[in-house]
């Protein structure tokens, strides 16, 4: 890498980073309008939300615990997104590796936790792909549009697994209450710091190093560079399109399954509806906040963890009804998204991964 | 990145504290007043459950004044978000947490035990946790009154009834309204529809009609929200019967009366107890007896015999003369549930998973 | 042949696939324009509310409906302005829409929890809903079912007879050709994404102002991204947009009412299979592309850049 392409990336970070921080002023100036109008401090409402988000060791780590599924389903867009392919499946992803995760820990209920949870990491990851695995296949072999296989099944996840709880996973024990039964101890994946965070976090931490070093420094990641920027291209050089295109979307299942892993692993200790109240489609955002870039992600998902976790708050302290905590961070969100393409102006270049056109 | 712009936000507000010299973070208290935090599934507006658990926290606030203050979350799912927002109720300073729902037990237990503390009131589940107190609404006692008023109101002897999830407090309401039906009327039959969804109006107003058309002309529900599903009665010609909050405005030609809660009694005494320092933990029961459950005011249609009939049927199950479940007691596949002579305990209750005879419509559903 | 049992499921069927429908409807539109707006569950929530409010102050549903119209248009164009004059992600931009949708639609829905709003009754059409089996599924609704026998024709003409029609889908195919041809790409965008979540909105008011009759927050409760998922199971085509919305309804209605009678299936497993169908369909379509027309616009999700 050369000097003046180096300064040339720290510059466009800097101008990244600059219009990002301006975006979220000015999403936060229109909330503040909005809070001023219905009677409240804005400056009070906002010290509630950050003291709620990062005052204290209980409240970073509980961002940190919002922020782990975002991170990983953001990863997982992301990774598909460098070889030019839309991953709006992420939630449904998320959702088979719960289910995978589940599987295994009340099959062998009785197996001790080395055993147990290898086996539903390596089982929830194998369902994970498999739910990229097939819009990957249609889509490298038969050119079948991935972003709209992807979100169907979305709602075939959801449902399956609304039929596993209501049907032949539900609970015997829990009155008739659609969840599982409870995981065993043994099938729990180890807190952290006494607090909720589990090793998920540091896996999606890990991963996103692991690619900020992989993608603009490798072969592999040259290749994936080269596929994203122009797949007719790549073809004509002879390079793996269709190899590079599956096991990108293999991958990118299999990272977003760790977080439905997480979840019902480390958080909920059981399968019930609701462990994801849409992770996959805010990691879908929060990807292309950070521009793809596997750096920022980590960035932009503690601070999307810290809105929704801080934003108890306004119900809390502020006495706003929950509905504030949407609206606020769905303007944060619009502006952030209006900025992108101004940023994207003046920073030719981005940072390490080259964005996908959109190609749906 | 976050951090700049919360430290930079954080300075900006330091820097406007000066024109607001009335923000102040931490304010003086000088007699200590309980907090108290109320967990909620569901929106408050919603003219059912939760609005009545809110009319519940308001009427702690305005019967013991000073003496308590209440926060309270909405829209909180019965998963590990429930977790979070106690943890923050509590660092906040509360020292009693209402926990107004059935499915969170799981993250109350994990909380208390983190905060022997700190005292939590879990909805209709047990727990052998010190710091939890248990209470059960037994709704059963206003629905099998409501099933007397249906039974007596029916023409076709087809009453319908728009169910939530399979779980033995719903269960419950069933059997007790079918059996108040039957008391009255051998022939009424209860047909029972599942939406599987606490609120979906599109959903129940559907179930509804789905009911209607087999020729029901008495409804009851036990959907969270109440307007779709009562208006829905009243422009189908169909009486109903309510749930949870007395919402008769929605139906004034076609409303009976309803089985209501009345947790504002309940809850003042709790937090009363919580302040003299003699709260124990244990099981309450929140029954006709106590007026913690009660039933909603009647209709045009009720006629005077009706609500008399009624008022004799409240008085011996408040004084517990008679019980509304008692041997012997057969389910509707004959298996026989309660001997003569054995009482209906908490745990009997808490597992009931079948139907009395004349209730129709699935109870396995999905458990297969 | 007239099996009560079989007509109410189907007039079921009508009744509960109409608020999916106009918001697949708008959506096919949009689509078809090349913008895809996944954020149709908060346009169906604001325009829900809108209609709501405006109905109770005003007292006309029809008033109503039209403020539904006017406010899931409003939100259209929040999306409008983020995919065509920032040229923001598509699927990112619809995500923030749900988000804000929920919210505003929950807040400044609080005051109109419990109101009553006069709402459009059944009214049996003379004549043809007197006409045995069909006459009882398809007239004997209320006005709004009535504006979809209008509307989904219209919009089906609209596409494949008019002028407009014929930019809308110019500009979906291939934006380049169709700016050489003299269509001003972006205009026709805007115009396609405002409708198409006008109408959205639209459906929304249908679910609040008619079918439940009262506001309750998230009302939809998944309905909008159903509709996302209808659009591409008609394969961008308003009339089998109808067709799919009424498959969804009749799920809906026979599982309810097939407890009703004492039968039980497994809702979640047949729900799953309309979303299979469609991916077999679809990479069918996709695979046989140069004989068969899988109605896909192939610039779906692609900003329109001038100056590339």
């Amino acid at each position: 890498m050369s000097t003046v392409s180096f300064l040339k990336n720290i510059r466009a970070a800097l101008i990244s980073i600059a219009g990002s921080l301006a975006a979220i002023c000015i999403g936060l100036l229109l909330v503040a309008i909005f809070l001023v109008a219905v009677g409240r401090n804005p400056v009070e409402t906002y010290i509630g939300i950050f003291t709620s988000a990062f005052g204290g060791s209980f409240a970073i780590t509980e961002t940190f615990v919002a922020a782990t599924p975002i991170m990983l389903t953001a990863l997982a867009v992301a990774i598909a997104g460098w070889v030019g392919l839309l991953n709006v499946g992420a939630e449904g992803q998320l959702y088979l590796g719960a289910i995978g995760a589940t599987m295994i820990a009340i099959t062998i209920p009785n197996a001790p936790s080395w055993q147990m949870i290898p086996a539903m990491f390596v089982v929830a990851c194998l369902f994970g792909a498999v739910w990229s695995g097939v819009p990957a296949i249609l889509r490298a072999k038969f050119g079948v549009n991935e972003t709209i296989v992807t979100l169907l099944l979305n709602y075939v996840a959801l449902l399956l697994v609304e039929f596993l709880i209501h049907g032949p996973w539900q609970d015997p024990s829990s009155s008739s209450w659609p969840q599982t039964m409870a995981f065993s101890d043994a099938a729990q994946l180890p807190h952290l710091f006494a607090s909720r965070v589990h090793p998920g976090l540091f896996i999606g931490i890990v991963m996103a190093v692991f690619f900020a070093f992989l993608i603009p420094m490798t072969k592999p990641g040259f290749i994936i560079r080269v596929i994203g920027g122009n797949p007719k291209a790549a073809a004509y050089a002879h390079l793996p399109v269709v190899k590079y295109i599956i096991i990108s979307m293999l991958v990118s299942g299999a990272i977003a399954a760790i977080a439905g892993f997480g979840q019902v692993s480390a958080i909920e200790g059981r399968l019930r509806s609701g462990i994801s109240p849409g992770y996959g489609y805010t990691g879908f955002l929060v990807c292309w906040l950070a521009r793809h870039n596997p750096l920022a992600i980590i960035i932009v998902s503690i601070f999307v963890g810290g809105l929704l976790s801080g934003a108890d708050s306004l119900q809390l302290s502020t006495k706003l009804p929950f509905a504030t905590v949407n609206i606020m961070q769905g303007t944060i969100f619009l502006t952030l998204l209006m900025f992108e393409n101004i940023i994207q102006r003046f920073s030719s270049a981005t940072v390490e991964a080259k964005t996908p056109e959109a190609n749906i | 990145m976050n951090k700049f712009i919360f430290l930079a936000a954080a300075f900006i507000a330091w820097g406007l504290q000066l024109f607001y010299p009335t923000v102040s973070l931490a304010v003086e208290q000088k007699s200590q007043p309980l907090k108290i935090g109320f967990l909620y599934v569901g929106p408050i507006a919603d003219n059912g459950w939760n609005y009545a658990q809110e009319l519940g926290r308001q009427y702690v606030e305005k019967s013991l004044g000073n003496k308590v203050e209440t926060i309270f979350a909405e829209n909180i799912g019965e998963n590990a978000e429930a977790e979070r927002v106690m943890e923050k109720m509590i660092a906040q300073g509360a020292k009693l947490i209402f926990a107004t729902s059935f499915g969170y037990l799981e993250p109350v237990e994990r909380v208390a035990k983190r905060h022997p503390d700190i005292i939590f009131m879990q909805l209709s589940r047990t727990t052998d946790i010190k710091n939890i107190g248990n209470y059960f609404y037994w709704q059963y006692e206003p629905f099998y009154l409501s099933g007397i008023v249906a039974g007596r109101m029916t023409k076709s002897n087809k009453i319908g009834f728009v169910a939530s999830h399979p779980i033995p407090p719903i269960v419950q309401s069933i059997n007790a309204f079918a059996l108040g039906a039957q008391s009255v009327n051998p022939k009424a039959k209860v047909k029972v529809v599942w939406t599987n969804t606490w609120v979906d109006p599109p959903i129940e107003v559907e179930a509804a009609k789905g009911l209607i058309d087999t020729g029901i002309d008495v409804l009851a529900f036990d959907q969270s929200d109440s307007q779709s599903i009562v208006k829905t009665a009243e422009d189908n010609n169909v009486y109903i019967i309510g749930c949870y909050s007395d919402v008769h405005q929605f139906a004034p030609k076609r409303w009976l009366t309803g089985a209501c809660c009345n947790w504002g009694l309940f809850y003042a005494k709790v937090a009363q107890a919580v302040i003299n320092h003699n709260w124990k933990p244990g099981v309450t029961h929140c029954s006709l007896k106590n007026d913690y459950v009660k039933l909603a005011s009647f209709g045009p249609a009720v006629s005077p015999t009706i609500k008399k009939e009624i008022a004799v049927a409240k008085n011996k199950i408040a004084n517990e003369t008679v019980s509304i479940f008692h041997g012997p007691l057969k389910d509707r596949e004959g298996k026989m549930r309660l001997a003569k002579d054995q009482k209906p305990d908490l745990k009997w209750l808490a597992e009931m998973n079948w139907f009395v005879p004349g209730v129709e419509g699935s109870l396995s559903k999905g458990n297969k | 042949m007239a099996d009560p049992f079989i007509v109410a499921v189907l007039a079921g069927a009508v009744r509960s696939g109409t608020a999916v429908l106009y918001a697949a409807a708008g959506e096919v539109i949009t689509e078809r324009s090349g913008i895809i707006n996944l954020g149709l569950e908060g346009i169906m929530l604001v325009g829900a509310v809108s209609g709501i409010a405006i109905a109770s102050i005003t007292g006309s549903p029809f008033i109503g409906i039209s403020a539904a119209f006017v406010g899931g248009g409003l939100l259209g164009l929040v999306h409008a302005i983020l995919s065509i004059r920032f040229q923001a992600n598509q699927i990112a931009s619809g995500i923030v829409l749900t988000i804000l949708g929920g919210g505003l639609s929950a807040f400044f829905g609080i005051a109109y929890v419990g109101k009553q709003i006069n709402s459009f009754s059944a009214v049996k059409i003379p004549f043809l809903g007197d006409i045995p089996f069909i006459g009882s599924i398809f007239f004997n609704h209320d006005i709004m079912v009535y504006g979809t026998y209008i509307l989904i024709p219209l919009l089906a003409f609209l596409l494949y007879k008019t002028k407009l029609g014929l930019a809308i889908r110019a500009v979906g195919e291939d934006p380049d050709s169709a700016s050489a041809a003299g269509i001003r790409v972006s205009h026709v965008r805007y115009f396609a994404t405002i409708f198409g979540a006008a109408l959205a909105g639209m459906g929304g008011a249908y679910l609040s102002l008619v079918y439940a009759q009262g506001w309750i927050e998230n009302m939809t409760a998944g309905r909008g991204l159903i509709a996302v998922g209808l659009v591409l199971f008609a394969g961008w085509d308003p009339l089998k947009a109808m067709f799919g919305a009424y498959l969804f309804g009749g799920a809906q209605s026979l599982e309810l009412r097939l407890q009703a009678i004492g039968t039980d299936i497994s809702p979640y497993i047949l729900g799953m299979i309309p979303y299979l169908l469609i991916i077999i369909v679809f990479t069918i379509g996709t695979i046989r592309q140069r004989k068969v027309n899988t109605g896909s616009p192939t610039a779906l999700g692609l900003p329109y850049n001038p100056n590339k």
